[in-house]
């Protein structure tokens, strides 16, 4: 199998500040890949111009070796994304939504029903998909996305902050539904701020600051790079690592 | 500048010179090219309005009538734009929306009405300068009254505009309040929907009882002109028509100030004062417990909870309803968003409403002409012709409004489009098709209208058509175009987005191609000169394939965000 989402020498910058320098990344099928990092770091940055958002100042970036820049309706057909901040046209209701977003990614209205129907039950949300989005809680509008990016069965989740808004049932049920995502093959690379997600869900975890990965690996290797303890937890690792280099 | 709504003006202002300070040398360019721009139609208006009151001093037996009938209508309209912007303002932003939730939420929330009359007064001083200081302007050279006059009749102009945003301020408030009394404790009349709809019928209806009052169906028989027998009449028949206006003492006061009759002039000042004065007081008092009445128009229909009242036995419903695939999607998205936004309907109502007037004054005209038998048939050419002009300024109205910030106002949502596997192309297509198809359908049913009035002939009502449907594609996407080569991901806001340089740059081009359309319509109907209208739609081709194969080269280099603190 190839490689999933392939970063080489990724550098961003807007005007004369360089938001992301020189980064290099190679995500693997199945991975969950965690990227953690202060504020201002660069990972929505990163995230954004994997999706396509952005457009890199320097660098390359492939989703399922379709260059994002060069290929775009090939990269984005492999992918799913859950932005931040869940905005939504505001007289839309949820299911018209999911309807648009299915559109887009070109699945059959048979189908797209369906698979509406059966998302809708995830996080019980039958019977509100009548209502516009204005008119929704943020935690829903937050659900209403992950559905959106489920739909299409896509080959990888780009996730900026996954929990953000949702209640601690809702976080339960993402993290059971990213957990079988992963183990049907799919890959997920999020962005995030809450460590325990990244410690519980990741097999690898990035960690960026100031625009640069500083380091990349799994818990364990991450605890030998900041020379602690074996059961020190990702918030000792991410403390040390961010403060030191 | 120690009080609470001191220091929020402070705030907004320091916030507006920090955002100068950033590349300050091409936002002082571009403002100087807007200030020019503002400047060219406000001396387009100030000539216009030279000629027109010199013209009118031709007339010796009618002048003063004529002159004052102008200066009421003039004022009448200002004073409907005015507080019919003001009130969509209130409705729309301070009632339903989170900019300035933290001021609600500290001890000085009472500062809120006033500081959201302060924004409207702000953003009425557009028109303020741009329609009455070129009237003022206008008066002074032609009557030439002395500098003092002319900043009193300004500053009278100035406070006929703040009445009118007091009228709206009060109607708004004075409507929820009696909403509220009738709801009882659970205020469950209280909604902007509500709110809306009153005060849009109290508009409706005031401004239908202007019209029906102030314009009549017969000019002639208005006038009591005798058609052989011409002789004097005087302006207590003009006065009597608009008696009950707000306008109608700002009018006077300049009417009186020209002829240089100061009792008369400051009687008309002083009414205009009170009349503020007592509208303040009123507005004051309207906006008592404004916060209860806040707090309920926040929650709309809340639909926080996924378990109770909710039938989930409802089928999935289907989307898009009618057309297919990408395209199609996008273009009911377009139609489904602009149907449910309140605001949208209500703004194209309010520019429609102004265009069927319009369009209805011609019908009138045409009558008359017909029943008097006055006017060459050049003139009724000219006016047939006008037409295809006068539509395409309110198409550029449109455009502006709508298809002009469609872009940039996809801000938030654009993560949308932007992540799924969808060019930027169909994204334009579908906006493209969307509103030039919504825009010819408004216009047609307009044109119809003047064609069944005119009564043209074959050839010339689809020649008509032709060149208003050109007229208007063209325009659709000329906005379109400069909307995506310009984009602004700082603001999400059409008015704001409409008033930037590339807004004003559109409205100038869209407005002069209107014209160039008129016009050669007016060739063809006067000295059948097909050839003007082969070239126009030759040219217009030719914009639309250039703006078409150019739009893809800059569609390509569009970024969702353009500074790290957006992205």
């Amino acid at each position: 199998m190839s490689t999933i989402l392939e970063i080489s020498n990724l550098t961003k910058k807007f005007g004369s500040f360089v938001a992301v320098n020189n980064l290099s990344l190679k995500v693997e099928p199945g991975e969950i890949f965690a990227l953690i990092g202060p504020n201002g770091s660069g990972k929505t940055t990163i995230i954004k111009i994997i999706v396509g958002l952005l457009k890199a100042t320097e660098g390359k970036v492939k989703i399922n070796n379709a260059d994002v820049e060069e290929d775009p309706i090939t990269s984005k057909s492999y992918l799913g994304y859950i932005p931040d901040e869940p905005s939504v046209w505001n007289y839309l209701t949820g299911e018209e939504f999911l309807h648009i977003v299915g559109t887009l990614h070109n699945i059959e209205e048979k189908e797209r029903t369906k698979r509406i129907k059966s998302l809708l039950k995830i996080y019980d949300l039958e019977g509100i998909q009548k209502g516009y989005f204005q008119n929704y809680s943020r935690g829903n509008k937050q659900k209403f996305t992950f559905l959106g990016a489920l739909l299409h069965k896509p080959e990888i989740l780009v996730i900026d902050e996954p929990a953000v808004g949702l209640d601690p049932k809702s976080i339960s049920t993402t993290e059971n539904e990213l957990q079988k995502y992963t183990k049907a093959g799919g890959t997920i690379f999020m962005a995030t701020h809450i460590l325990s997600i990244a410690s519980s869900t990741a097999s690898r975890i990035g960690v960026l600051k100031e625009g640069k990965l500083i380091t990349v690996g799994n818990l364990n290797e991450l605890r030998k790079q900041a020379q602690l303890a074996s059961k020190a937890s990702l918030e000792d690792i991410y403390l040390k690592l961010t403060e030191n280099k | 500048m120690n009080s609470p709504l001191a220091r929020v003006f402070l705030f907004k202002i320091r916030s507006a010179l920090r955002y100068l300070k950033s590349q300050t040398a091409g936002k002082i360019i571009t403002a100087g090219i807007g200030m020019l721009l503002f400047l060219g139609v406000g001396f387009s208006i100030y000539r216009f309005g030279v000629s027109g009151l010199e013209f009118l001093q031709g007339y010796i037996l009618y002048k003063e009538a004529f002159t004052l009938y102008v200066y009421e209508l003039y004022l009448a309209v200002f004073f409907y734009i005015t507080s019919f912007s003001s009130m969509l303002f209130l409705l729309f932003t301070l009632l339903r929306s989170s900019d300035d939730n933290w001021i609600l939420a500290t001890p000085k929330f009472k500062i809120i009405p006033f500081y959201y009359l302060g924004k409207i007064a702000s953003s009425s001083l557009i028109s303020i300068l741009l329609l009455a200081v070129p009237l003022t302007l206008a008066i002074k050279t032609v009557f030439e009254t002395s500098l003092l006059s002319f900043f009193l009749m300004l500053l009278n102009v100035s406070l006929l505009s703040v009445i009118a945003m007091l009228f709206s301020v009060f109607l708004v408030f004075a409507t929820a309040q009696l909403l509220k009394m009738v709801s009882g404790k659970t205020y469950k009349f209280v909604t902007v929907f509500n709110i809306m709809i009153i005060c849009l019928f109290i508009f409706i209806l005031l401004l239908v009882l202007g019209w029906k009052k102030a314009v009549p169906s017969d000019f002639i028989e208005f006038w009591q002109i005798p058609i052989t027998d011409v002789q004097e009449f005087d302006v207590n028949l003009v006065e009597t028509r608009f008696t009950f206006m707000p306008s109608h003492s700002p009018s006077l006061f300049l009417f009186h100030l020209q002829e240089d009759k100061y009792p008369e002039a400051i009687f008309h000042f002083a009414v205009t004062t009170v009349t503020t004065a007592i509208l303040a007081i009123a507005t004051y008092l309207s906006t008592r417990g404004f916060l209860t009445i806040w707090q309920k128009l926040q929650e709309g229909s809340f639909e926080a909870r996924t378990k109770i009242n909710f039938d989930k036995t409802l089928p999935i419903g289907k989307f898009p309803k009618i057309l297919k695939g990408q395209i199609g999607a996008l273009f009911e998205k377009e139609f489904v968003v602009m149907r449910r936004d309140l605001k949208d309907i209500a703004w194209v109502s309010f520019i429609l409403s102004l265009w069927l007037i319009y369009t209805a004054i011609n019908l009138l005209l045409k009558r008359a002409m017909q029943k008097y038998d006055f006017g060459s048939e050049s003139m009724a050419d000219t006016v047939f012709a006008f037409q295809i002009a006068v539509g395409i300024y309110f198409i550029t109205a449109f455009v502006l409004r709508y298809v002009f910030p469609s872009f940039s106002t996809e801000r938030k949502t654009a993560w949308i489009i932007g992540s799924s596997p969808v060019s930027l192309k169909k994204v334009m297509y579908s906006k493209f098709f969307f509103f030039s198809f919504l825009f010819s359908i408004m216009g047609l049913g307009v044109s119809i209208f003047n064609l069944v009035v005119f009564l043209p002939g074959i050839i010339p009502s689809l020649l008509y058509i032709l060149i208003f449907i050109t007229t208007v594609i063209t325009t659709t996407l000329l906005g379109l175009f400069l909307g995506f080569v310009f984009p602004n991901f700082e603001t999400d806001n059409p008015e704001v987005l409409g008033t930037s340089v590339p807004g004003l740059i559109f409205t100038f081009a869209a407005i002069l191609y209107g014209a160039w359309g008129a016009l050669t319509f007016y060739k063809y109907i006067r000295l059948e000169n097909l050839a003007c209208i082969a070239t126009f739609e030759v040219v217009s081709f030719i914009l639309i394939f250039l703006m078409l194969r150019f739009s893809f080269y800059f569609l390509k280099r569009i970024e969702f965000a353009q500074s790290m603190f957006l992205a």
